[in-house]
């Protein structure tokens, strides 16, 4: 038995890899990314990139948007407080004018 | 089979990192034990075992699953690899010492006695390269006739005779303690 080839290449068990041989070879084939090293890749071509810049645009748009029309409001307001208030005074005036002349009349 | 080895090369050649290291997974222990056996050297074997799966990566375009299994194909690169780097670098079988091998190696075979491990590596050294190559593919990592016919570019009943005639060497060697290498 001890000299049986069959037995002993049958017992011969395969040997262990080195434990970080995959890693190695995916390293050294270039087919991941991950574990590539880092080279530049065009970062503009990611989809979760595309989403994000999106997501922020559109965010900041909205805001802008609410921000100008907010204000556009605001000033059309002023604008109608302004004239009501010249309209108002030079009614006043008016007034006050027409008195002292019936007055003096 | 053939199926699933044209879908993992598909997805391979698709860029599906996940196939390839799976394909790595499945075939490096049977790659690197047989690398290692032909170049008696274990830092030789790692890196032709890297260079055996960068070649297959970088030719799975050249794949044609009609042709051949997808183990066939890898076997036959590694075959291929390994051979040219005993032939090239000349260099003489010597006997595996274990001591000069990282742990993990002599600890693999913790259920193999170390005696008659070497009695064993000493008689396939005694072997000429591609005999040695041909009994490594049967015995040891176990392919099926066919495979190796067709890997070794010869007929399954040459393979089988080869081997008979080797296998007689070998247990000669063995009980013997003859080379006729």
């Amino acid at each position: 038995m001890r000299n049986n080839y069959c037995y002993l290449i049958k017992n011969l068990p395969l040997e262990k890899c080195p434990p970080d041989l995959t890693e190695k070879i995916i390293q050294r084939s270039g087919a991941i990314p991950e574990h590539a090293p880092k080279k530049c890749r065009g970062w503009w071509f990611d989809a979760p990139t595309w989403s994000y810049g999106l997501a922020c645009m559109t965010i900041i748009i909205s805001m802008a948007l609410g921000f100008a029309i907010h204000s556009d409001d605001r000033y059309k307001q002023q604008q109608r407080l302004a004239e009501n208030t010249v309209s108002i005074t030079k009614q006043i005036s008016f007034n006050f004018k027409s008195a002292f002349l019936n007055e003096r009349r | 089979m053939r199926l699933t080895d044209r879908l993992v090369a598909k997805r391979i050649q698709e860029g599906d990192v996940e196939a390839f290291e799976k394909l790595i997974n499945l075939f490096k222990s049977r790659v690197f034990s047989y690398c290692l056996r032909m170049s008696n050297d274990y830092y030789a074997a790692e890196e032709l075992t890297q260079d055996i799966f960068l070649k297959v990566y970088r030719g799975i375009n050249g794949y044609d699953s009609r042709k051949s299994s997808l183990s066939t194909w890898i076997f036959r690169i590694c075959r291929n690899t390994c051979l040219n780097y005993v032939r090239d670098a000349k260099r003489r079988p010597s006997p595996i010492n274990d001591e000069e091998y990282p742990d993990q190696l002599v600890a693999a075979d913790h259920y193999f006695m170390l005696e008659q491990r070497v009695l064993l590596m000493e008689a396939l050294n005694a072997l000429i390269l591609e005999d040695r190559d041909l009994v490594l593919m049967k015995d040891y990592l176990d392919l099926p006739y066919r495979d190796i016919g067709q890997i070794m570019g010869i007929p399954v009943g040459t393979v089988k005779s080869r081997l008979n005639r080797i296998r007689a060497k070998l247990q000669s060697i063995l009980t013997n303690g003859e080379s006729h290498a």
